[in-house]
């Protein structure tokens, strides 16, 4: 505690000192520099004329003359300064503007010139006149600048301060979008399919930040492209080596560290990026003054390669790899580790102006095992989910105003759902292996994206998924007129090798409306089918290494979500300031839920203990985000609910009398404020807030005597009872070198006061029942003071 | 079926401690008492069965108030409470003391019946249970003890399942042992030289013994016939207690079998299962347990507990191969001259404690 205090106290007398050094600094400028120069084409070495010279921040810009001569007077700072020219590749300069500077630019032709779905092509007014609805981009510069937990930027603790986008606390991985579960997320990392998206129980995602170039989440609207999920798609895509200069990035912080290192391999021609991030965190835990933590260890690794070729003007291949492992300890006894293992193949091909072609291979496995090595039940626990793509992507412009894309996709599952072995000669516990999953999964689609009036654009999309499940498979009977119990199996059912023995498909129309009330403001409406096809089993509100997924089968049917969204967008003040409001209203089928006391884990008759209902989910979502200025940032409030229902035929599988009740991630109002305030380039400041209601709990609500039984808890219906809310503050700032034009190397530091004001907010309540004593009842918090954190990033 | 139960709490509990420790150790976290959804009162709890064991059957009816500390009980007085058979015959309890209510002493239950509860408050408000069938209980034929490695000593029944029925189990036990007061004849020992030590105790005689029976508090344990249809099961293992000065002199394990229905059976799996969870956020989630009574006037109102119906049948094991293995109590006088009241008199030993030998005792 002490050592803390003192910390804090060094933090503090340091920022303060920053401030001064600024302060002082800050004197001595002259007002406004010029910026000038001039953009050549790479090829020809010849002027471009008309290149858009633009900052973005400060919203002023410039075009190149004939020649390719630009100039353009700037008030002094740092600034993203964008090139851009309908056939160019855009390019984008980080630039310390001290004095007048001189910027020389190449651009090339743009061989790529149809919409992606990237954030920095967005246009000033995108989020009023774009089609996309319930669409949230970040890029990594935003990411990088909100405080965040150990100074670690973080691509889902980011999102997660975005309206309608929740966590169930500190220590949990996976997020929940309007409503919908962790399981619902469809993750994408450069193609590449991310089961797990945490590491270290969610204290941290699985993205690494020095490689990402943005990430976008969809919460409605989502393209007919994506598929396999009912709530959200968050797309992440990883930065791509330089063709011409090299790059490193670094950065150092008390848990973990991050490296990034890019640069041509053939100059314009083949580039590679290669990332990794690791964990020392072990040390803390050494320092740990009780014996049973100091055996204890908690560490992560990740790693990311990226190849990309300019095969020639018309194609480019790049590769994607990224493996990740995470393991824990808990003083010699009970190990934890999960792996991801991802490839991405990916092709790009120009059939013609209007015409692109992307195509994507993609194998990918995640694995789980837990080991507890001691005693007579030492055993250990594995279970692996492989998955393999192929996709293909092909966009057509017909003109300006018909867009289409048309698309087909195929993955091949293999799912091992546990294998328990004993450890040991001495371990009484018995092999069993649970039976492995065979599945493929299709996808057909088409969308088209149209602009009717000039006010009045549609994108409307199909698609078509099927599913198969693939044998060898064994599916039990139930005794007819009975509850799905094990002991009323009365026949088991075994299927061949190769045998498809479950089918399901089915349509998902997705249509978006976008309708132009003025230049600035907008009204959209979206409605959105989607099946999903796979199911995470778990009893706890977030992801843990004991979750597994389960494919569909027999008895689990596709779980079939329906949203319906309306937004009013409107752009203030030269779209400096955006506000928004959005509602949506959602419904799921076969929402797939856990009996009363069931257990989940290594279970051979799990179809008997999963029950399925539907799901209603409702909400409000205000956004108010200023994008210019010295104070930067947003606040967000969300209004939602999400209700559960369980109804089956018998008394066992009907949940909660068969009425509606919350799911344990309902969180009904949910308000978050994000600001950085920056009046020169070399300190930053941000804060972060954040409140939420309390999520449902299930607890006891006294306890009773009965027969010879004495202090038996009687229990809420499930999740009828709530957690104390949730409330946060951050602080942050970030102090970069001084900035010269003529150096080619950044430092920058960020101090961070993660929980400011020390809040002991309740990750968990629970209850313990000893024999003889009066119960009690515990709140787990996982962060119990404020957290201060000091992280080094340095970059050339 | 066992090894999976061990193994999941094993694995349940260290997950649990796995997040809290990682938690405090790097995060500053911590575990604190709560105080939080209490001074609620609860449902109609209701305790109640009836047997063909010799009357009367009793029925306990009570509601209780908070749980942080020892909750407060709030017994009812005044209701009708009856026991109704399947033949239309209702036996009306009569109340007695501390939320109970009593049969007169010649009503049993009888096998091949079924029998409800109904429940009347003063309030008005009315409660009914399911009728719940009197199943006929095998014989216990025999019941053995084992010693384990660990010091227990483990108590085992043999019975016959019925092949014709679903058979539902529960298991209790009651065990009595001998104990000696050894100092009693010591004149100056039941009051000392400063003062009077024990009120009211008299000696009786040299060498006084005592019987005392030890209930099963807290236990409870089911068995079904599912993997056992019709066979003759041998030393299923019932009750374990630790080998202790209580098998001095002499003990004696009973084995009660008494039959359940199906319902009943789920209804006290359910609860054995809950009792043995920490309730951490790893574990399979707690839920409520609901029995077989109902509100009348809203089915969707929780009661608490079962209202169930058995047939008994028992069996004894006499332990006396552990005697004179212990040490003997030690009466030192306390700095105000008094012996332990267990080495003056043994009837003080504890509350279900008697001078008068039981009938089945060998010796």
């Amino acid at each position: 505690m002490k050592s803390t205090t003192t910390t804090l106290r060094k933090l503090l007398l340091l920022s303060f000192l920053c401030i001064c050094i600024t302060q002082a600094f800050g004197q001595s400028y002259k007002r406004t520099a010029v910026l000038s120069g001039r953009v050549t084409n790479l090829w020809t070495g010849e002027g471009s004329f008309s290149v858009n010279v633009y900052i973005k921040s400060l919203n002023i810009g410039t075009t190149t003359d004939l020649e390719g001569y630009y100039e353009l007077e700037v008030p002094k700072g740092t600034f993203n300064i964008q090139f851009s020219r309908v056939d160019l590749e855009r390019q984008l300069k980080l630039v310390d503007i001290i004095k007048d500077t001189e910027l020389n630019i190449e651009m090339k032709e743009d061989v790529y010139n149809l919409d992606a779905v990237t954030v920095f092509s967005e246009k000033q007014d995108a989020r009023v006149k774009s089609l996309d609805v319930g669409k949230s981009s970040l890029s990594i510069e935003r990411i990088s600048s909100l405080p965040s937990f150990m100074g670690e930027a973080d691509v889902v603790k980011s999102l997660i301060l975005l309206p309608g986008v929740s966590t169930v606390g500190e220590g949990s991985s996976g997020f929940n979008v309007r409503g919908g579960g962790v399981d619902q997320n469809l993750i994408l990392q450069d193609g590449g399919l991310i089961f797990n998206p945490s590491h270290v129980f969610g204290f941290f995602s699985v993205f690494n930040p020095a490689v990402v170039d943005n990430a976008t989440l969809y919460k409605s609207g989502v393209p007919a492209k994506y598929g396999g999920r009912l709530s959200s798609v968050l797309n992440v895509d990883l930065k791509e080596g330089d063709y011409r200069e090299y790059h490193m990035n670094a950065g150092l912080g008390i848990v973990s560290s991050k490296l990034a290192f890019d640069g041509p391999i053939i100059k314009d021609k083949l580039s590679f990026m290669i990332g990794s991030r690791a964990s020392y965190s072990d040390w803390l835990l050494q320092t740990a003054k009780a014996s049973e933590f100091k055996n204890s260890s908690a560490s992560f690794f990740d790693l990311n390669l990226k190849f990309s070729l300019i095969a020639n003007e018309k194609n480019k291949l790049s590769y994607s790899g990224y493996y990740s492992k995470d393991g824990f300890g808990f003083a010699s006894d009970t190990t934890f580790d999960w792996s991801t293992f991802n490839h991405s193949l990916l092709w790009k091909h120009i059939l013609s102006d209007a015409a692109v072609l992307d195509v994507s291979l993609v194998s990918g496995a995640y694995s789980y095992n837990i080991d507890d090595p001691k005693g007579h039940d030492a055993f250990v626990i594995s279970s692996k989910i492989q998955h393999n793509t192929l996709k293909g992507d092909f966009a057509y412009e017909w003109s300006t105003q018909n867009k289409i894309n048309v698309g087909a996709e195929a993955t091949l599952y293999n799912f091992s759902p546990g294998e328990r072995k004993p450890l040991g000669n001495n371990s009484g516990v018995e092999y069993l292996k649970l039976e492995e999953e065979k599945s493929v999964e299709t996808g057909i689609y088409i969308e088209d994206d149209y602009k009717i009036t000039p006010r009045l654009s549609v994108r409307g999309g199909l698609r078509f998924s099927t599913y198969h499940v693939v044998g060898p498979g064994t599916d039990f009977i139930f005794q007819e007129g009975e509850s799905k119990k094990m002991e009323n199996i009365t026949d088991t059912i075994f299927h061949k090798s190769g045998e498809v023995y479950k089918t399901y498909a089915g349509l998902e129309p997705r249509i978006n409306f976008t309708y132009l009330i003025d230049e600035t403001s907008s009204v959209k409406a979206s409605y959105n089918r989607s099946r999903q096809y796979l199911h995470l089993i778990s009893n706890t509100a977030s992801v843990t290494p004991t979750d597994f997924w389960k494919t569909s089968n027999y008895y689990i049917e596709p779980e079939i979500g329906d949203q319906f969204s309306v937004g009013y967008f409107r752009n203030f003040n030269n779209n400096a300031v955006e506000v928004s409001a959005e509602v949506y209203y959602k419904t799921a089928q076969n929402i797939v839920d856990f009996k009363n006391g069931s257990q989940l884990l290594m279970n051979e008759y799990i179809e008997a203990d999963l029950i399925t209902g539907t799901s209603e989910a409702y909400g409000l979502e205000l956004f108010l985000n200023k994008k210019r200025g010295n104070l930067t940032g947003w606040v967000g409030y969300t209004y939602s609910r999400i209700f559960r229902t369980v109804k089956g035929q018998y008394e066992d599988e009907t949940i909660n009398l068969g009425n509606p009740y919350p799911a344990n991630y309902d969180k009904p109002h949910d308000f978050t404020l994000a600001m950085n305030y920056s009046t020169n380039p070399v300190v930053k400041y941000g804060i972060n807030f954040s409140y939420s209601t309390g999520r449902p709990s299930t607890v006891p609500l006294g306890v009773y005597d009965v027969s010879n039984l004495t202090n038996v808890f009687n229990y809420s219906l499930r999740n009828q009872e709530r957690i104390p809310d949730y409330h946060r503050m951050d602080v942050s700032m970030t102090v970069r070198s001084k900035p010269k034009v003529d150096r080619k190397w950044k430092l920058s530091w960020t101090f961070a006061i993660y929980n400011l004001y020390a809040n002991k907010n309740a990750y968990s309540v629970f209850f313990e029942n000893k024999q003889g004593a009066p119960p009690s009842g515990y709140k787990l918090s996982v962060l119990g003071s404020a957290f201060p954190s000091i992280t080094a990033n340095f970059s050339l | 079926m066992k090894i999976i139960n061990t193994f999941k709490s094993k694995l349940g509990s260290s997950k649990a401690k796995i997040l809290i420790a990682f938690s405090v150790v790097l995060f500053g976290g911590c575990v604190q008492e709560i105080d939080l959804f209490t001074g609620k009162t609860s449902p109609l709890i209701v305790s109640g069965h009836v047997s063909n064991e010799p009357g009367p059957q009793s029925v306990k009816l009570y509601y209780s108030e908070g749980y942080n500390s020892r909750p407060n009980y709030n017994v009812v007085s005044d209701a009708r409470v009856a026991i109704l058979d399947d033949q239309g015959n209702e036996e009306v309890l009569d109340y007695t003391s501390y939320g109970v209510f009593l049969t007169s002493d010649d009503f049993t239950g009888v096998v091949g019946k079924s029998y409800k509860l109904t429940i009347e408050l003063e309030t008005g408000e009315k409660y009914e249970s399911g009728f719940e069938p009197l199943k006929a209980a095998p014989e216990v034929s025999e019941v053995t003890y084992t010693l384990t490695d660990n010091g227990n000593i483990i108590f085992n029944a043999t019975y016959t399942d019925n092949a014709e029925t679903e058979d539902y189990y529960r298991w209790r036990f009651e065990g009595t042992f001998q104990i000696q007061a050894p100092d009693y004849d010591d004149g100056g020992s039941w009051s000392s030289k400063f003062g009077f030590c024990y009120p009211g105790i008299e000696p009786k005689t040299r060498f006084e013994y005592c019987w005392v029976t030890d209930l099963d508090n807290g236990f409870l344990n089911l068995s079904s016939d599912e993997f056992t249809n019709g066979q003759t099961v041998d030393d299923f293992p019932v009750y374990g207690i630790e080998l202790t000065k209580a098998f001095d002199i002499g003990y004696s394990g009973q084995v009660k079998l008494e039959s359940l229905s199906k319902e009943a059976y789920n209804y006290w799996s359910a609860v054995k299962a809950q009792l043995g969870n920490t309730g951490s956020i790893f574990e399979t989630a707690n839920y409520q347990i609901r029995g077989n009574i109902k509100d009348l006037s809203d089915p969707d109102v929780q009661v608490i507990g079962y209202f169930d119906a058995s047939a008994v049948s028992s069996a004894r094991a006499y332990v006396d191969e552990f005697q004179n293995t212990f040490p003997p109590l030690t009466c030192e006088e306390n700095l105000n001259g008094c012996k332990p009241v267990n080495c003056i008199t043994c009837i003080k030993y504890s509350a279900n404690t008697t001078r008068f030998k039981p009938e089945y005792w060998p010796r």
